[in-house]
């Protein structure tokens, strides 16, 4: 007999609120208060988060926000800084870690609930594919981006769904490593993440889209699953800890003491062309936040260079390991670039951390 | 020991949570196995509470961040925070590279002893390991 699992669906909610939610159903999940939860969440105002660990002066354009009624807010999962406009999709799975089919190994459990969502967009017409760690990718080009936490015995694992995607938005209120590139590299950037409307052509109606995604976690789980509110349990410690997710303490006050740099840019001139790395660094663990790589090269597969920026995000920033990493990295994966070889991939990495150490 | 290539020494006491702990005397040192590091990946951030706090057996005592997934750190035994290891928050790879030596995460004066009684010596744990490993290839089978 298949389980029966609530599915719970907020709508539209402030930053603040949906953050405070997320801790409350998971502290009701772990007491086994209630059952396993597949929960819809929407952003309104829209809003800039960053994770868990982020200072959020490193991560977000606060003026920007301020001028524009963003709404800033920290997840109590990990990752990046993201921003969440109205018209996107929020999911989350709340489940506990000894349930039958939840994976002990965090990569194994990444790859499980990127494939549920994935059955969800293929229900809507959309062929997506896992892109490991944590994405989910329609051609190369990341659609959702996933993270979690857990308390206890409960697991909390969210996702995001781009619907129609404001890019340029997100570019102003984030900070990214591409602020001070030039046009055609922002370009290059929107090329990166796509949306439903790109991919359909349309904005399917949102409640079609939560259907989809529904029904696609119900078949990979093997579930029922219920529409139910809050619980009352959950709506009063939502109340009583709402406060604290609206607080300066929680939004601002926690940073880890050892965060990332600025910005920095290098370029370095092959015989293939031009490359061009932008990227941010933690210099105290020694490793990339972040990297953006273009320049006039071609390279084949096309997407070989967006995966080379996901293989290399939090990696080690040491040249010994880049070297290991990225010439691993092209022979797995034959990529061809006429002109460059791996090496030359190599030497922009290291010159712009070299200069990023340098700067800091 | 080695178990399923994952070190064990064999002094430690242990958890299902993939805690270590090395008593010595009234104090205790904590942290997460070879085993538990490699469930979680490359640490990207390890925060902890601070000196002076007591804290509870299963309560929270901080937080470690891998690919983007924050887990809790949750103390196996009772007692008051003497130290937190500064070196594996300012450098969180070392609970990765050396998680039974430089990339311990708190000292603790143990309050309870009785509740090390309920934790595992190395044979114990070795054996939960193995368990675990035996479910991770049945996992694998299935996705």
């Amino acid at each position: 007999m298949k389980k029966t699992w609530r599915l719970l669906d907020t709508g539209a909610l402030s930053a603040a609120e949906n953050m405070t939610l997320e801790k409350v159903i998971l502290e009701a999940r772990s007491r086994d208060i209630i059952p396993d939860t597949l929960h819809f969440l929407q952003f309104s105002p829209h809003s800039a988060l960053v994770g868990y660990h982020q200072a959020v002066e490193l991560e977000v354009e606060t003026e920007y926000c301020r001028a524009h009624g963003i709404e800033i807010n920290r997840r109590i999962s990990g990752g990046g800084n993201l921003y969440m406009d109205e018209g996107q999709l929020g999911w989350e799975i709340f489940t506990i870690k000894d349930a039958p089919g939840i994976p002990a190994r965090l990569e194994d459990f990444y790859r499980l609930m990127c494939e549920s969502a994935m059955a969800g967009l293929k229900r809507l017409g959309v062929k997506a594919s896992y892109r490991p760690a944590n994405d989910i990718e329609v051609e190369g080009r990341k659609i959702s981006g996933t993270g979690g936490t857990g308390k206890g015995n409960a697991l909390l694992y969210h996702g995001t769904i781009l619907t129609d995607f404001d890019v340029d938005t997100m570019i102003a209120c984030l900070k990214l490593p591409l602020k001070k590139l030039e046009n055609h590299q922002i370009k290059s950037f929107k090329e990166r993440v796509t949306c439903l409307k790109e991919v359909l052509g349309y904005v399917p109606p949102i409640n079609k889209i939560k259907d989809a995604m529904a029904e696609g976690f119900a078949e990979v789980f093997g579930i029922n699953l219920e529409p139910a509110g809050l619980s009352e349990w959950e709506k009063n410690l939502l109340n009583q800890e709402l406060p604290y997710f609206q607080s300066d303490e929680w939004i601002y006050g926690r940073r880890s003491q050892y965060q990332a740099s600025d910005l920095v840019e290098a370029d370095y001139k092959s015989s293939g062309g031009l490359i061009r790395v932008a990227l941010r660094l933690d210099k105290t663990r020694q490793r990339i936040k972040a990297v953006f790589i273009t320049g006039d090269f071609f390279a084949y597969p096309e997407r070989s260079i967006l995966d080379l920026e996901a293989v290399l995000k939090n990696h080690s920033s040491r040249e010994t390991d880049i070297y290991a990493t990225v010439t691993k990295f092209f022979n797995d994966h034959n990529i061809e670039v006429p002109g460059c070889r791996s090496e030359d991939f190599c030497y922009a990495l290291v010159i712009a951390i070299e200069k990023a150490v340098q700067v800091l | 020991m080695q178990v399923e290539g994952y070190n064990i020494p064999e002094d430690f006491f242990y958890d299902t949570n993939n805690y270590w702990i090395k008593v010595n005397n009234d104090e205790a040192i904590i942290g997460i196995s070879a085993y538990g590091q490699s469930t979680i990946g490359d640490v990207l951030y390890v925060d902890t509470i601070d000196k002076g706090n007591y804290i509870k057996k299963l309560e929270d005592a901080g937080s470690v961040e891998a690919g983007k997934w924050v887990g809790r750190i949750i103390v196996p035994i009772s007692g008051t925070i003497l130290e937190k290891n500064g070196a594996v928050i300012k450098e969180p790879g070392l609970l990765n590279s050396d998680p039974y030596g430089k990339g311990w995460i708190l000292r603790l004066q143990i309050n309870e002893k009785n509740e090390l009684n309920e934790l595992m010596d190395a044979k114990a744990y070795a054996k939960w390991v193995q368990e675990q490993v035996a479910k991770e290839q049945e996992d694998e089978m299935l996705i």
